[in-house]
């Protein structure tokens, strides 16, 4: 299976499902930045039990199979923080499904933008959001995403919402992180 | 080394950079659907070079993350 028919497919449940979703990972750096290869999806979703219930069938009867997930952290919760599915084999392409369960998770779904992808339309997580994202993971490679979507914007000659890039990490408690990466004033 | 095996893999990585300087070249001009379906044209790429390996580690739950750092002293 190749990565842009898992794409593809995973879209097509989605826009079926109309649950709200948006991408993240590499596919929303890449809508900020230059492209680089990704062997995954990832994407954060707002559903409840029975949202995400009905969007795990749809997803299994397009022929992807729901692997270990992550959580949930909280133990009365009855979802698990990250559901990981696979499509195809030699290689599969791993689904990484974000539910989301905080305020800055449903920010970034309701804060999405919709963007034109081969004769459809597909919901990625704003410039804000993703800087967000890699100023909380932190490590080489995120680093250079956050450089490359700085410079993308800086030629394109977007502006970035800095406020709301501190909302955010004011909330995780990473606002230090901001301020290396913010222009002094913003 | 195989000279077909070697022939393959000097083609995909011509193949590669090629889309990958076109790539840097116009992404400050180029729509998010656009840098994004080039994308998948260079993971799709990507997952055909010989001898690829794809692994990548479990994230971390952002819920259990935010607790550690709001807990933090």
């Amino acid at each position: 299976v190749r990565i842009d028919e898992a794409h593809a497919l995973v879209l097509q449940v989605l826009r079926a499902s109309a649950v709200p979703y948006a991408f993240i990972g590499a596919f929303g750096v890449m809508a900020w930045a230059p492209p680089r290869a990704t062997n995954d999806l990832d994407l954060v979703v707002v559903a409840d039990q029975s949202q995400f219930s009905q969007l795990r069938a749809a997803l299994t009867s397009a022929g992807l199979r729901e692997g270990a997930g992550v959580g949930p952290a909280e133990p009365t919760d009855t979802l698990p923080d990250i559901a990981v599915f696979w499509l195809g084999a030699s290689p599969s392409i791993r689904i990484d499904i974000f539910i989301a369960k905080l305020p800055f998770e449903r920010d970034v779904v309701s804060t999405s933008h919709s963007i034109s992808l081969g004769g459809t339309t597909a919901k990625v997580a704003s410039l804000e959001a993703m800087l967000v994202y890699k100023l909380l993971a932190s490590p080489t490679k995120d680093r250079l995403d956050i450089e490359s979507m700085l410079t993308t914007a800086s030629t394109a000659g977007r502006a970035i919402h800095w406020r709301q890039v501190r909302t955010w990490a004011i909330d995780w408690g990473i606002e230090d992180r901001v301020d290396e990466i913010a222009p002094a004033n913003s | 080394m195989d000279p077909r095996y070697a022939a393959k893999k000097k083609q995909w990585a011509e193949a590669l950079d090629r889309l990958q300087a076109e790539s840097a070249a116009d992404a400050a001009n180029a729509e998010p659907g656009q840098r994004i379906s080039r994308g998948l044209e260079l993971s799709a790429l990507t997952q055909q070079m010989p001898g690829a390996i794809f692994e990548k580690p479990l994230p971390p739950s952002l819920p259990a993350l935010y607790r550690l750092r709001k807990n933090r002293p």
